[in-house]
């Protein structure tokens, strides 16, 4: 970060930049490689199962035995921190894909054939877009039944209207580019012509959407969990984990601490990752973000 | 060339004047310029247009939420017919059964009964409870005006924090208070309330003893009491509001210092005081109002978490019992008034925006 003069005419002076892109993604870069190494060798970090209860350590402080502890029930909380992990990168993941193949789609196909398919879809888009996105999730769930795919496409049909949005706008623009009419009179099909020509140049801030999308996915697939609408118990959720820990509050607070943290920690590192990915990628924000 | 003058002429506040093609009111600080006389006119038909087709868009698109709130609950797993007969697990007989349906109409087309529901939905007869048998529109508007009493507080939270904390992170930029107010933000962002509320509770009600955990106190029966159990609901739920504000402020300001008219109005040598309240932060605010809007009409179903953490009976855990207990009328009602509010509110802040800055393409 370097020293700052506090300079009295600060807004006079030409805006500072704070380091290399790359440099201030390391933070959060290397929270989020712990969480994904966390997800990806759980078995290792952890030879407890993460739904075994041990009846004699409930509660349980930090120990050699149980580094975080355990929970009510006394399952070891590293475990299902680590298993915890996998759930919600993977449905972050996977809905944000999900929303973004499907929204970048549905947008491009909207903004590159114009008329009755782009009525059709961004009316159905502006409808999904006017719901509340926690009370379309709730309603949703509430017919195909709390489970971790079902969040996971909740989660993806409510990101694709965001996709189609941002998709269909830049298709419009690229729509009318020499590029794109010298494909189209050498005789590509369309599906070419947007594969090869409107794809790879709409391509960038579908990218920082996405990856502003996984920590919100994060947040929404534990808030589902927290309120019971998530994967079913005793499946290792962080929402979950810190519904149920709430409840034992005045027992032991280390069952909450530990996802407190973890969901917090790996939702400020995607989202710096998104906001370092904007900067990086969209230079007029430079300075105002 | 008429003569070249700074500002309004003499006279020019408490009443309407027209200046070198600007109209400026008593407010005219207030407002961007609008143009000459003959662009006024047309611009207002123009905004009458915008507003009529903005309305009947969202007329439209309410219809839309309606309907699909309508047909997706008859596509829910389960009959409401059992639960009435005594709950999910129960084996009434065929005859029973077939009874109830009659009973609600079940055994009606169903387009039948859509324009039916649509017809007492607009009456605001939102059906009766499955469960209690009470009409679901005696109890929603006291569950909604719950959940009001937790926004409300939290918005003003959000605006009294947000603001200022936002502005002086602009004007400070380059000092420890800019990176400390975007870090407070990005905090705001990140922990989730469902961290936040335990947290607080942990603190404040466990640890110190000071508030309760959870509960809800009428605010007609002891105002004390009822202000207790609000602190931490409120605080928690303006969080996430609190930190969209700040940041959005930050960089609306930063977005107008950078602006060309600042540079005019500092190199005819206005003072810096004057640049910064009167020309920025005025302009800047424009797009954080919006924000601000949004985040209310959003807090109306974002505050399903807050109601579940601190067992605040207003409309999203009257939804989520309905959820529980598969009452659907309550399910429907909620979620329209929910889908509806939300619409109105984004409708409202359009319009709101419109006539805030005349600027806006009605488009």
């Amino acid at each position: 970060m370097g020293s700052r003069s506090a300079a009295v005419d600060a807004p006079l002076a030409p805006p500072r930049r704070r380091g290399r892109w790359y440099l201030r993604l390391a933070g959060p870069g290397i929270a989020g490689a712990v969480v994904i190494v966390l997800a990806v060798f759980a078995p290792l970090v952890t030879h407890y199962s993460p739904l075994d209860m041990d009846p004699l350590v409930r509660m349980a402080g930090p120990s050699s035995a149980h580094p975080l502890g355990t929970d009510g029930f006394g399952r070891d909380i590293l475990s299902r921190i680590a298993y915890g992990a996998r759930l919600s990168l993977a449905v972050s993941l996977s809905s944000v894909a999900l929303g973004g193949v499907a929204g970048t789609a549905l947008g491009m196909v909207a903004g590159y054939f114009g008329g009755a398919a782009e009525t059709l879809i961004m009316r159905i888009m502006d409808g999904l877009l006017s719901f509340p996105p926690i009370l379309l999730a709730v309603f949703v769930i509430t017919f195909l039944g709390p489970s971790d795919v079902n969040v996971t496409l909740v989660i993806g049909l409510l990101y694709t209207p965001r996709f189609a949005r941002l998709a269909r706008g830049s298709t419009l623009s690229v729509r009318e580019t020499e590029y794109v009419q010298a494909a189209q009179a050498l005789g590509a099909t369309a599906f070419r012509v947007l594969r090869l020509a409107v794809l790879p140049n709409v391509v960038a801030p579908l990218l920082v959407q996405a990856s502003l999308g996984l920590g919100e996915a994060i947040l929404l697939e534990s808030g589902l969990s927290f309120l019971g609408l998530g994967a079913p118990p005793p499946a290792p959720s962080w929402g979950s984990m810190i519904q149920e820990a709430s409840r034992f509050m005045n027992l032991s607070l280390w069952p909450l601490v530990w996802p407190a943290i973890t969901i917090s920690m790996t939702v400020l590192a995607f989202n710096l990752l998104g906001d370092g990915l904007r900067e990086w990628l969209d230079p007029r924000l430079r300075g105002t973000m | 060339m008429p003569p070249v003058g700074v500002g309004p002429p003499a006279g020019a506040f408490g009443r309407e004047c027209r200046w070198r093609g600007f109209l400026f009111r008593g407010d005219w600080f207030l407002r961007p310029a609008v143009g000459s006389g003959r662009a006024v006119q047309k611009a207002s038909s123009e905004m009458t247009a915008y507003l009529l087709r903005r309305s009947a868009a969202a007329a439209t698109l309410l219809w839309v939420v309606v309907t699909f709130v309508f047909f997706a609950v008859y596509l829910l797993p389960g009959d409401p017919a059992l639960i009435i007969l005594g709950g999910l697990e129960s084996h009434p007989s065929p005859e029973q059964v077939a009874a109830v349906h009659r009973e609600l109409g079940l055994d009606r087309p169903i387009v039948e009964r859509y324009v039916e529901w649509l017809a007492r939905m607009l009456r605001g007869d939102m059906g009766h409870s499955l469960i209690t048998g009470l009409p679901v529109s005696s109890e929603l508007p006291v569950r909604l005006s719950r959940t009001l009493q937790l926004i409300v507080p939290a918005t003003v939270l959000a605006a009294c924090i947000g603001l200022p904390a936002g502005v002086l992170a602009a004007r400070r930029r380059g000092t420890a208070v800019d990176p400390l107010v975007t870090a407070i933000a990005l905090l705001g962002f990140s922990v989730p309330v469902f961290v936040t509320g335990p947290v607080l509770v942990a603190i404040f009600s466990l640890g110190l003893g000071l508030l309760p955990s959870e509960g809800y106190e009428p605010l007609t029966q002891s105002p004390g009491t009822s202000l207790l159990y609000l602190i931490l609901p409120a605080c928690t739920l303006a969080a996430a509001p609190l930190a969209t504000t700040m940041r959005m402020t930050r960089s609306s300001v930063l977005e107008q210092l950078s602006l060309d008219y600042v540079r005019t109005a500092r190199s005819k040598g206005l003072d810096e005081r004057w640049v910064f309240t009167r020309h920025v932060v005025r302009n800047a605010l424009l797009p954080v109002l919006t924000i601000i809007g949004l985040q209310v009409g959003a807090m109306f179903a974002g505050s399903v978490l807050v109601e579940t953490i601190f067992n605040w009976p207003g409309m999203n855990l009257y939804l989520l019992q309905g959820i529980n207990q598969r009452d659907y009328p309550v399910i429907q009602s909620v979620v329209v008034v929910a889908a509806v509010i939300f619409i109105l509110v984004n409708l409202l802040i359009d319009l709101a925006y419109t006539f805030l800055d005349p600027r806006i393409k009605y488009g």
